[in-house]
């Protein structure tokens, strides 16, 4: 089947739909795997930072969990809450980052929220090693438009961290 | 039509791989080296030992007299801590690894003799 009349493969439509078609299979992979966003509002983004930190610390022994932060209008005050909580793996959860992030933005142009921030997990580190820190990789999510805050909840305090001095970046113990 | 079977293995091939990043220093550092004995002689002397199962085995630093410490690293970092028996910082380091060195840079320090900015170097002395 060809997509061009002179005969060519229109290769650049191919790739475009290639790419959507594994991002759509991803997501649905990955949003099987999800838990939905908070139904409660809370006042400030370290209130509902928290909230996740008390549901999902315990839960991430061997793999990371993340979230994004939204805000939005509610009888004319600003309240925040958690939107849709990826399972992610023992290193890493950049699926979950990815599609919350990407969905979020689109589901922000229907709706009066606002995306503030993302959260996530670290898993318990093995013997001899800690991890209770922003790794290097998660430094740089604080570049991506909207994410103003950025929490990480350790399943374990090493001792050996303090808090960020840049105030963007919170640690929940 | 085989192409774009192609095409679509091999992005599905690349999105799985970001889903999948490594720890750039795994296989690197001296934990990572089993029967291995780190020794630094400058400024100040420390002995690290790891057995054949990589567990740390026997580690003290030596200033005044010998103090047996604990040596953690930063998971997906390049960071180093050493520790004492009451867990608490000694100093932490920045590190350059490879088998035969770790090259360690310091950036916080709770021992006197030992400064901010100072460069010690742990030799694997079972390198072959």
């Amino acid at each position: 089947m060809y997509l061009d009349p002179s005969g060519e493969i229109a290769w650049p439509i191919i790739v475009i739909g290639v790419i959507v078609v594994v991002y759509v299979v991803g997501l649905i992979v990955h949003s099987i795997g999800s838990d939905p966003a908070s139904d409660s509002l809370y006042d400030t983004p370290d209130e509902a930072a928290i909230a996740w930190k008390n549901e999902y610390q315990s839960q991430s022994q061997d793999k990371e969990y993340s979230a994004i932060l939204y805000s939005k209008e509610s009888d004319g005050i600003i309240k925040y809450y958690y939107g849709r909580t990826y399972e992610g793996y023992s290193n890493n959860c950049i699926p979950g980052l990815f599609y919350g992030y990407t969905t979020g933005l689109f589901g922000n142009i229907f709706s009066s929220r606002q995306t503030v921030g993302f959260i996530h997990s670290h898993p318990q580190p093995p013997e001899g090693y800690y991890n209770d820190f922003f790794s290097k990789p998660d430094l740089w999510v604080i570049n991506l438009s909207g994410i103003d805050y950025m929490y990480l909840v350790p399943y374990t305090n090493s001792g050996y961290s303090t808090q960020p001095t840049d105030t963007r970046f919170i640690i929940l113990w | 039509m085989r192409r774009l079977f192609g095409l679509a293995l091999l992005l599905l091939i690349a999105s799985s791989c970001i889903s999948c990043d490594k720890d750039p220093y795994a296989g690197k550092r001296p934990i990572d080296y089993p029967d291995s004995v780190w020794i630094c002689e400058n400024p100040i002397y420390i002995y690290i030992e790891y057995n054949e199962s990589n567990e740390l085995e026997e580690a003290y630093i030596y200033q005044e007299n010998s103090e047996s410490i604990s040596i953690i690293f930063g998971l997906y970092d390049d960071t180093l801590i050493i520790v004492d028996e009451e867990d608490n910082v000694l100093i932490r380091f920045n590190a350059e690894y490879s088998e035969i060195e770790c090259i360690l840079t310091v950036y916080e320090s709770n021992i006197t003799s030992i400064n901010v900015g100072d460069e010690l170097v742990l030799i694997n002395n079972n390198a072959e």
